[in-house]
């Protein structure tokens, strides 16, 4: 087996006939959703599964940038069982934040569980469509966007008061939770427009084969 | 002397006090100084803040100075720079999840364990009707000439393990095989009287939290649809069509994607009153069922349960029923 860095910091690429990512584990030996984690000159890698999480799969199809560093603070919208978000917060370590905005009481009780492990998540018990419900939230560094709702681009465009300047957004949309009788192609389209107006596209990525009729943008607010 | 400093006391102050929440406490200022402070510790926090305007109601009542109130909740950032100012230990990340907690519990309500009944009731049907027909297969092995003439789950599971009388062409079980057989027929027979207990329960607190409702639709239909729409809340929000069709989301999603015809009716298929019309009138009397319903499930949410209009709806529906007959 051989572990390397990969380009993108707290990132890494282990190689045992198939090739997968990780990072390395802020609380050693938690594993709480089933993930592999292998233990190499005494740092423990956990495994990020592309298809449980649209941000590995991002990667695997070979995102351009993935911008996050350590010690960044970090505002997630749509945390659901906070599985994705587990994996931000090792990346951003034990100096970061991460504030995990999540609707649904149910997913939310199994957050929980991994927030009171994981020292830099913070659960928000909100809805991402009205920030005032979270206005205490301090300016972040990046914005992960996974929210199944019809005006995507929209919510983004309110959340990002919360952003500082040059800050990163990466938004993962599901055409069918837009219109599920429009094209994907269609959908992507009119949201990479409306993202347009106040942020650069630095990146797309469709998901395919990981998700089908996703894909994810990877953005920079406009100065 | 002592009237005097009173009268001083009652004086009212120009400059407000200003009364600042935090996670961790209540705190008044007047003049830019501290008159009055309220530590919570922090294992009450989370519950105390939950409950802010209780506890700020009982705070204002012992502030010393009169004067116009102002109060200013503080969240964010400037909360750790007022406890560090203030030199209060206090960790957001721990406050966030026991608040969060609370607002979990105070979030959940009963028509949540609707749902949860009514899944279970479902899954339930789908286990009895298995081992039943499985059982019958099983038992008529050795007894078939019993088993063909019993036609009901209720009387199957009177008969089912008794040993045979009479001639028969069935197997010759011997005591081991039986016993084997009696055991299943015990277990099915506690798992229909699981199925009375559930619906006896499903009616109960439809009826309590949701009466309107469950005289227009049904108790178990009334359910069913809690459960399709994720909570009376959400069902009271829902248009009637949408209503209408609950239950029948794949032919309703096949209609958009690909323009086949539009389902008429989903769950409210089973209600009692579709067998007394004819096929081509169901989509239509779907359609009054739903728009009752809808105003059933509203009363029901936004009183809490407590204003009774279903004899109105029920006559009306059975006005527009006798012009479908």
């Amino acid at each position: 087996m051989k572990i390397t860095k990969s380009k993108f910091e707290g990132i890494y690429w282990i190689e045992n006939g198939k090739k997968k990512i990780a990072t390395i584990n802020l609380v050693p030996g938690y594993a709480p959703f089933g993930e592999q984690l292998i233990k190499m000159n005494d740092v423990e890698y956990r495994v990020w599964n592309p298809h449980r999480s649209k941000w590995a799969a991002a990667i695997m199809k070979g995102i351009k940038e993935f911008p996050l560093k350590k010690g960044d603070k970090v505002l997630y919208l749509g945390a659901a069982s906070g599985q994705s978000a587990s994996y931000i917060s090792d990346i951003v370590g034990k100096d970061g934040k991460v504030f995990c905005v999540e609707i649904a009481p149910r997913v939310m009780r199994d957050l929980i569980f991994v927030a009171e492990k994981k020292e830099n998540m913070i659960p928000i018990l909100a809805d991402a469509t009205n920030p005032k419900e979270y206005e205490f939230v301090e300016k972040v560094d990046f914005i992960f966007q996974d929210v199944a709702m019809p005006n995507q681009a929209e919510i983004l465009k309110r959340n990002s008061k919360f952003l500082k300047k040059n800050g990163h957004a990466m938004i993962a949309v599901k055409s069918r939770s837009v219109d599920v009788s429009a094209k994907p192609s269609e959908i992507f389209a009119k949201i990479e427009k409306s993202l347009k107006e106040k942020f650069e596209i630095i990146d797309k990525k469709r998901l395919e084969p990981y998700e089908m009729d996703h894909i994810v943008f990877l953005v920079r607010q406009k100065g | 002397m002592r009237r005097q400093r009173k009268k001083k006391q009652k004086k009212i102050e120009k400059e407000p006090v200003i009364i600042k929440v935090a996670p961790f406490g209540i705190f008044a200022f007047h003049k830019g100084k501290l008159v009055k402070k309220e530590l919570w510790k922090e294992k009450d926090a989370a519950g105390n803040f939950f409950k802010r305007d209780e506890m700020l109601k009982e705070f204002k009542s012992k502030i010393p100075i009169r004067a116009k109130q102002e109060i200013e909740t503080l969240f964010g950032p400037e909360i750790e720079k007022f406890a560090k100012k203030n030199g209060i230990k206090f960790n957001f990340q721990k406050f966030m999840i026991e608040f969060t907690k609370l607002k979990i519990k105070a979030g959940f309500s009963k028509d949540k364990l609707i749902i949860q009944s009514i899944n279970m009731l479902e899954e339930l049907n789908k286990v009895i009707n298995i081992l039943y027909e499985k059982l019958r297969e099983w038992y008529g092995t050795y007894w078939p000439e019993k088993v063909e003439q019993v036609k009901t789950i209720e009387e199957f599971i009177r008969i089912v393990g008794m040993k045979r009388e009479g001639q028969s062409m069935g197997f010759d079980f011997e005591e081991e095989d039986l016993e084997i057989v009696k055991s299943f027929g015990e277990e099915l027979k506690s798992l229909l009287s699981l199925r009375e207990k559930i619906s006896h329960y499903i009616e109960k607190i439809m009826t309590e939290t949701a009466p309107n409702l469950t005289k227009v639709a049904g108790p178990i239909i009334g359910a069913k649809l809690i459960a399709i729409a994720g909570g009376l809340d959400k069902l009271a929000k829902m248009p009637s069509s949408t209503i209408q069709v609950l239950g029948a989301e794949k032919a309703l999603f096949r209609h958009i994607r690909r323009g086949t015809k539009p389902p008429k009716y989903g769950v409210l298929l089973s209600h009692d009153l579709m067998r007394k019309v004819k096929q081509k009138n169901r989509g239509k009397l779907a359609r009054i069922l739903a728009s009752k319903i809808s105003i059933a499930t509203r009363v029901d949410y936004y009183s809490k349960g407590r204003d009774i209009i279903w004899k109105g709806l029920i006559e009306d529906i059975n006005k527009k029923l006798e012009k479908l007959q």
